[in-house]
């Protein structure tokens, strides 16, 4: 049982003669079988991505939750009182995703003039002073909070402690021919008078709204399972050329090393664009 | 590192130092180029989709001048670009 388990593993990872001195998961007729899947998952993502959004293409993890547990974690870290959520701010929030979806702009204001503080006082809100933050394009909250922490502004209006109360919208949609993730966020001090106060703060900040809740579930996203697949790879290629020095082979293949760099390059890039978006 | 592996990269790395050079060059300039395109996706996929061509490009050029060009390595330098493509288009095509 142990020895069949050995062979098993020896030959798809280790290069050995009964496998033509090539692990076989790197051989060309396996390489063929990951593309033709590759292929299939972008095919299955572009053909059901309405209904199965979350099984293959959405591979963002941004919810109001987090993004208010985080928001409030660095206002505590600062000395400052956390923030209330508020359904007519994250109303407001959802508006202003929803116009810049529609008018296709990424700006705090539109085109036609309107202002982040129109969105809020027609959600009913009447404030004393308001901000708001804007982010697109990023896939995790604790990126987006983080991303706002390293812009002065936008850290400025996180921690501003005039502002008490805070509402998130975080909507999918098309904005200039590409898909993307807007995450608005909308703080606001409530008015202490009837009226509506006309001093407002910087647009600053972010406010998730809850996404539609997926049909189906799996265990893991579509990012996990591709980010898992290449440093898979990676390790398959630093074995290979590992046993292959070992070994001192001399074969009529690709590089390794080669491919190694490559998808290590592959690997840090993916990392990269996992953690960047947009902040504005 | 154990030393057979030290020895086959300086090996590896010495015969073909021009060819890696290039290699890694080229991989500083995807990376510095996906930095300037934050948050563009359209952008980024083009970058993607350039080193992913150029990697096939230096595959056949190195073998060339290894004198080890053969049509399965072509394809092999093929698949390997093709399939990793396909990963990051899975990976942010929403």
């Amino acid at each position: 049982m142990i020895n069949s388990i050995k062979k098993f593993f020896s030959y798809f990872f280790v290069p050995a003669q009964h496998n033509n001195y090539r692990a076989k998961l790197i051989h060309h007729d396996v390489l063929t079988a990951y593309v033709v899947m590759g292929f299939l998952l972008v095919s299955l993502n572009r053909y059901f991505a309405v209904p199965f959004s979350n099984v293959l293409g959405v591979a963002k993890d941004i919810s109001v939750i987090k993004l208010t547990e985080y928001t409030n974690e660095q206002r505590k870290l600062n000395n400052v009182k956390p923030l209330t959520y508020n359904k007519k701010l994250a109303t407001a929030a959802n508006e202003k995703a929803k116009s810049m979806f529609v008018n296709n702009y990424w700006a705090h204001f539109g085109p036609r003039g309107e202002t982040p503080w129109q969105f809020i006082t027609k959600s009913g809100y009447r404030y004393d002073s308001a901000g708001e933050n804007l982010a697109k394009n990023f896939l995790y909250s604790k990126n987006v909070v983080t991303a706002w922490m390293n812009s002065p502004t936008h850290r400025d209006n996180l921690l501003r402690k005039d502002f008490t109360e805070v509402g998130f919208a975080v909507v999918d949609g098309t904005l200039g021919g590409e898909q993307t993730t807007l995450v608005v966020q909308m703080f606001a001090k409530p008015s202490t008078t009837k009226t509506t106060a006309k001093v407002l703060s910087e647009y600053t900040t972010v406010q998730p709204t809850t996404s539609p809740k997926p049909l189906i579930t799996v265990p893991f996203t579509s990012t996990q399972l591709a980010s898992g697949f290449l440093i898979f790879l990676l390790g398959v290629f630093a074995l290979d050329f590992y046993i292959a020095s070992k070994l001192k082979l001399v074969r009529m293949h690709g590089k390794s090393l080669a491919h190694f760099i490559f998808i290590f390059a592959i690997v840090v890039a993916t990392i990269m664009l996992l953690v960047n978006g947009t902040i504005l | 590192m154990p030393s057979h592996m030290r020895k086959a990269l300086k090996t590896e790395l010495g015969t073909h130092n021009v060819d890696y050079l290039v290699l890694i060059t080229a991989t500083v300039f995807f990376l510095l180029f996906l930095k300037f395109f934050q948050g563009e996706r359209n952008y980024s996929y083009l970058t993607v989709l350039t080193f992913s061509a150029f990697y096939v490009v230096w595959g056949i050029i190195h073998h060339m001048r290894d004198d080890s060009v053969h049509l399965k390595n072509v394809l092999e330098y093929i698949l390997i670009s093709f399939g990793v493509l396909l990963l990051m288009i899975v990976l942010f095509a929403s």
